[in-house]
């Protein structure tokens, strides 16, 4: 009944109108290498093809409730996509290149003139946006428009 | 023609609410009902698409996939196309439902109203149409511009995976600047509970699962099969029409909620989708293809040859392979200096790797934390003691000054999986086997087997479903049965330095062996259910070849044997090798098994098969085996004819 409601959430409310305020974000966090911790046993799985990934991601569906209405914000939006992909993020920082930060990058609103800029950015503040090894995606996020908003060039990229 | 009328008009009385009948312009909605007999309109393939109508297997007449009650109008819908349809459109004249929190008809049933619309043409004075705002925020949030197939490869590791899988992704834009990562997935998945293993196979075989759709960010999707699963992924950007798009959306938004009937190898996602896909476009015929079964490989070449692709398949390979591949490319130096670094054996800063050139620094780097998270994800290293280094490593590597990899990407694989060989496979072929000429017929299925040409299919993982073999021996003019294995699986994942995959292989079914019988002089052939099980490693070895070595156990049950059982240990050792080209493809093998309990024997078999391709769909085939068992031995040499299709 459980996974019949979420998928109905799902449905309805694709894009998080569930998060609708973007300070609750994924809950209290995601830490970085976190792991994984209750992913599906290698030999003989018990899942069935797909819905466990949706699972993870209903869970924080769940605790917001679904039912709300209103449109998701970007920064929300941001949030949710650092929190899941957060060790991607911090490699693909530290490289200065790849899919998960050029999406992050989009998410955040760089234009794309200032793409490069922004990469070798966080490249070059890499271990100051990663302060600690367990960081949260909002202690990222956090950290990033502090250190943003000292840089002349980007300090429009800062949230306030 | 005027009873007729009546006729129609006290059914539509019966359809309509005590409540709301005032409200509803009944003559209007008898002339629909009656238009649309005329039209027949309930036996359009539209129709039945859109209600998941299929012809039932044991009566005449048909009935929905759908399980939920509530996507039926009509108490009798789910079997009855013409009643639901009559309620649908009565439905239709309900501005608002009884249940509040319930959307009107023409909103739930939104793909519905749309197509009624184009055929009849409602008139919007005699039937206002609803505004649908919830469709319309939804659809809004969505806002598709473009639709990929998407194809994770097998991944053996998984009952639920073993032949693929297949979803759908709504693309975020259509050309440059798009993300594919936030782009929405629509997945349907048997909902197995904490079903397992052989359980859920069982299950989901005969349906006792029920299937859903749902919709949930791309990014999930290329964790769970990219990074958890090994699997590599493929992306076919369809090509579909804004408005087929819209009309696939449509029929999807009445689908929330709904639970269809999952089977197996029948009615599962690549059947579903397939049926989504021809929801879009009416004119499409994919489904007929596949009366008795559909596995995702061959679902991905229909929707391919039938909707047509934009551009080439796109290749996303799982953090596993572009790991691999990384590795490949350093020295064996750069290899134990990642390895050290990763282990925690050797600090990330320390003098060897700032002694390294820059690029082979980055590089020495990303490979060390890549393998780190590789045994966070697997679950071979902890957390809390594995986060600190893989912090100080990317700091590390953040501070060398090479923006982007320094290694070359992963190579797009030559075949794609759908230009590989067709995964049915029949094969005519004769041979001789201890004195004994005999002809044999075989048929497989599905999908894939070590010999077939590797070219757009998992590397090393076999995985043959329901392989059947006839035999005709001329000489004693006797036709049997000869083998019929219900499921044999073999994954080879070589093992080196990085990683230490356990290889693995398995498979049930009837097989014939060479039993003495009483008051014969030789061996007969002797029907027993044999289960064999092993496990072990695999080696590359140059050239794309790969050694293996299994330990085993085996265990045959039929009458024809002492105590009507044999069970016991036994080993293994190949070789698998293939030209360059993937024409050629060989096995040599040599197998001890010692049946330690029941019929008592040593069984040993050694011997090569090699197999030919000759075109996309044709293969040569050639066996040469020594056995000997129960003290006897013996020589088998086949040759067969193989075609895919």
């Amino acid at each position: 009944m459980k996974r019949l409601l979420l998928v109905a959430c799902l449905l309805l409310a694709p894009a998080g109108a569930a998060l609708a305020d973007p300070d609750i974000g994924c809950g209290p966090g995601t830490s970085v290498w976190q792991g994984s911790k209750g992913v599906m046993p290698k030999v003989l799985g018990a899942t069935t093809n797909g819905s466990f990934g949706f699972q993870t991601f209903g869970i924080s569906f769940g605790t917001l409730g679904c039912h709300q209405g209103g449109t998701v914000t970007a920064d929300a939006r941001l949030r949710m996509f650092a929190g899941a992909n957060l060790d991607r993020l911090a490699r693909e920082m530290a490289v200065g290149e790849g899919e998960v930060l050029a999406t992050f990058a989009h998410l955040k609103g760089v234009a794309e003139p200032d793409r490069p800029a922004f990469y070798a950015f966080s490249k070059a503040h890499f271990a100051e946006i990663f302060s600690g090894d367990d960081v949260t995606e909002n202690e990222v996020l956090g950290s990033l428009d502090r250190l943003l908003a000292n840089d002349a060039q980007l300090a429009v990229y800062a949230k306030s | 023609m005027l009873r007729a009328r009546f006729a129609v008009l006290v059914a539509v009385a019966c359809l309509l609410p005590a409540t709301a009948r005032a409200s509803v312009d009944a003559s209007y909605l008898a002339e629909l009902i009656e238009r649309s007999r005329e039209l027949r309109l309930a036996d359009a393939p539209q129709w039945r698409r859109l209600l998941h109508y299929q012809e039932r297997w044991f009566r005449p007449g048909s009935a929905s996939g759908a399980d939920t009650p509530s996507f039926f109008l009509a108490p009798s819908g789910r079997s009855d196309p013409q009643a639901e349809l009559n309620a649908t459109l009565a439905a239709f004249f309900r501005a608002a439902p009884e249940d509040a929190s319930r959307e009107p008809a023409q909103c739930a049933f939104i793909a519905r109203r749309h197509w009624l619309d184009g055929q009849l043409g409602f008139d919007p004075a005699r039937l206002p149409p609803q505004p649908c705002p919830r469709f319309r925020a939804w659809y809004a949030e969505l806002d598709p511009r473009g639709v990929t197939f998407v194809f994770p490869e097998a991944f053996l590791n998984n009952p639920s995976s073993m032949f693929g899988h297949t979803l759908l992704r709504l693309d975020t834009a259509a050309g440059e600047g798009r993300h594919d990562l936030i782009a929405w997935a629509i997945n349907f998945a048997g909902a197995a509970g904490t079903d397992g293993g052989p359980a859920y196979m069982l299950k989901g075989l005969f349906g006792f699962y029920p299937g859903y759709y749902s919709i949930g960010p791309y990014y999930e999707k290329v964790k769970e099969y990219g990074d958890w699963e090994s699997r590599d992924i493929w992306e076919y950007r369809l090509d579909l029409r804004p408005a087929e798009t819209r009309l696939m959306l449509m029929h999807l938004w009445e689908l929330q909620g709904i639970s269809f009937d999952y089977f197996y190898f029948d009615e599962n996602c690549s059947w579903q989708l397939l049926g989504l896909l021809e929801v879009a476009r009416p004119s499409l015929r994919m489904t007929d293809r596949f009366p008795l079964w559909v596995i995702p490989a061959d679902s991905l070449r229909a929707a391919v040859e039938e909707a047509g692709l934009l551009g080439e398949a796109v290749y996303r390979p799982s953090s596993t392979t572009q790991l691999r591949d990384a590795v490949r490319q350093l020295s064996r130096e750069e290899r134990d200096l990642a390895l050290r670094v990763s282990t925690g054996e050797l600090e990330p800063g320390a003098g060897e790797i700032a002694a390294l050139p820059t690029r082979r620094r980055a590089a020495v780097l990303t490979v060390a934390y890549d393998q780190l998270r590789r045994e966070l994800l697997a679950g071979e290293v902890e957390r809390a003691e594995t986060a600190a280094r893989s912090r100080a490593i990317l700091i590390e590597r953040s501070r060398v000054d090479v923006h982007g990899s320094a290694l070359t990407p992963v190579a797009v694989p030559r075949v794609p999986p759908h230009e590989g060989h067709r995964s049915a496979r029949v094969a005519l072929g004769a041979g001789w086997e201890d004195h004994r000429a005999f002809i044999e017929l075989r048929a497989r299925p599905s999908l894939h087997d070590l010999l077939d040409p590797q070219g757009g299919y998992t590397r090393g993982a076999e995985v043959q479903f329901l392989e059947t073999a006839l035999r005709w021996y001329p000489q004693d003019d006797q036709l049997r049965l000869h083998e019929l294995v219900a499921l044999d699986l073999q994954s080879l994942t070589t093992w080196d330095r990085f990683f230490r995959p356990l290889s693995w292989r398995f498979d049930t079914g009837l097989r014939s062996r060479l039993i003495p019988l009483a008051g014969r002089s030789g061996l007969d052939p002797e029907g027993v259910f044999r289960t064999h099980a092993g496990a072990g490693i695999a080696l590359a070895l140059p050239r794309d070849a790969t050694l293996y070595g299994f330990a085993e156990a085996t265990l045959d049950a039929g009458p024809s044997l002492d105590h009507d059982v044999a069970f016991g240990p036994g080993a293994a050792l190949g070789l698998l090798f293939g030209s360059e080209a993937d024409r050629w493809r060989a096995h040599a093998f040599a197998q001890a098994t010692r049946f330690a309990l029941g019929d008592r024997t040593t069984w040993v078999r050694a011997g090569a098969e090699q197999r030919l391709t000759l075109g996309r769909n044709h293969a040569l085939e050639l066996e040469t085996v020594y056995e000997r068992d129960f003290g006897r031995s013996w020589a088998r040499v086949g040759l067969s004819w193989n075609l895919y299709f």
